[in-house]
């Protein structure tokens, strides 16, 4: 969208693409899907120049009208392209720096084919050179785009640990924010760990606010462990649920839990509390109140009175409000 | 006539009225040669030319 509001506008931009037969293909369309299929398109928008025979020359970055114009331009001159780019490797097999700019030209499309070079790169070179923090993490950054993300992770610690003041280093922090919430929050709090205790001091705050978010994870997984293994014991599974209400965690399986609880406690009224606090939350507003009035009956200390009767005020005004929408609905 | 409207006209004359469009888009404020057109047939007019082709792919919405 940005494109379309920005970039393309510019005069310049349009001069720019007069050079090239230009084609747009919408996503869903019949004639867009085997092209879209045939070069990996994954995002929106994707830039591509091919030849006239239909081979890829190059990705364009969707930028600012000034550097699009001047990519368009090296693209024409063949530079950064595709086939310059297979070019200078095939000249000289053993150049780690051309192998490495193929490997990040084909990282998002291609990224099996970036893995092998990186993995040949890191292979061919002694450990003290430091274009291998740049291999390991173009290797990370590829297998993370094919949703490989423990073996970009590994990847990833490896730059943090054995180059932490590489460029790399930098990138691998950056980009494991990415990876991280979709691993087991162990497994992500492990590596963090490992991480902030290298990493240059400006990469920490996102790695600590990705901390904060995994603790959080941790804490849910965890909680919701409990629930799973509480068995019979109604105090354990009340307090589960009651947890789950606070946080607004899995609220069908903490009904379930607490359901438990009140059965096996002869309804308890600290129980019949949390269950009717979830079911109000279900939006079973009558069950709700039926279990709050049978808690404050079953009452025998005063301390939780006040709580139990705000929150039965509260179900009984929720419960109004709803009725009221219902008749006005009804009368239209 | 809106400003967007003037520069879109602008463009339009400026870049060539589309050869292949299935679909105008009038208010674009350039106009691709062609949407959503077999590649095949871009490429013979890419090759009748003798230019790269340009391709945006695009999501509505």
């Amino acid at each position: 969208m940005h494109l379309e509001r920005t970039t393309l506008r510019d005069p310049q931009v349009g001069t720019s693409l007069r050079e090239f037969v230009t084609l747009r293909y919408v996503e869903g369309h019949a004639n867009a899907a085997p092209v879209i299929r045939r070069f990996r398109v994954q995002a929106y928008p994707t830039l591509l120049v091919l030849d006239s025979n239909g081979a890829e020359v190059a990705t364009v970055a969707p930028l600012e009208a000034k550097e699009f114009v001047q990519e368009l331009a090296d693209v024409r001159a063949g530079k950064g392209t595709l086939p310059s780019l297979q070019a200078a490797v095939k000249a000289a097999p053993q150049d780690a720096d051309a192998a490495l700019e193929l490997g990040g030209y084909l990282a998002n499309r291609y990224p099996e084919q970036t893995a092998a070079i990186c993995t040949q790169v890191v292979t061919g070179m002694k450990a003290a050179d430091p274009r291998i923090a740049k291999a390991l993490f173009l290797h990370g950054y590829a297998e993370s785009n094919r949703n490989q993300n423990e073996k970009a992770l590994a990847l990833w610690e490896r730059v943090l640990v054995e180059y932490p003041k590489s460029k790399a280093a930098g990138d691998a922090a950056i980009f494991c924010t990415n990876v991280l919430p979709l691993l087991p929050p162990a497994r992500g709090l492990a590596f963090l760990e490992k991480a902030l205790m290298r990493v240059d001091p400006k990469y920490r705050r996102s790695l600590e606010y990705t901390r904060g978010y995994l603790y959080a994870k941790a804490a849910e997984a965890e909680w919701l462990r409990r629930g799973e293994e509480a068995g019979d014991e109604p105090e354990v599974l009340n307090n589960v649920a009651w947890e789950c209400y606070l946080r607004t965690w899995h609220t069908d399986k903490a009904v379930g839990w607490a359901r438990k609880a009140v059965e096996l406690s002869q309804g308890a009224p600290h129980m019949l509390d949390t269950l009717a606090h979830l079911l109000a939350r279900q939006g079973k507003l009558a069950e709700a109140i039926t279990l709050e009035k049978e808690a404050l009956g079953k009452l025998k200390d005063d301390s939780m009175r006040a709580d139990f009767e705000e929150a039965l005020a509260k179900f009984k005004a929720v419960q109004a409000v709803r009725e009221r929408r219902t008749a006005k609905a009804s009368q239209r | 006539m809106t400003r967007t409207l003037m520069l879109a006209l602008l463009l339009t004359a400026t870049c060539g009225a589309p050869a292949l469009a299935e679909e105008a888009e009038p208010l674009a404020p350039f106009s691709f040669d062609a949407v959503n057109v077999p590649l095949a047939k871009v490429m013979e007019q890419a090759k009748a030319e003798k230019k790269l082709i340009f391709i945006d792919f695009f999501l509505k919405g």
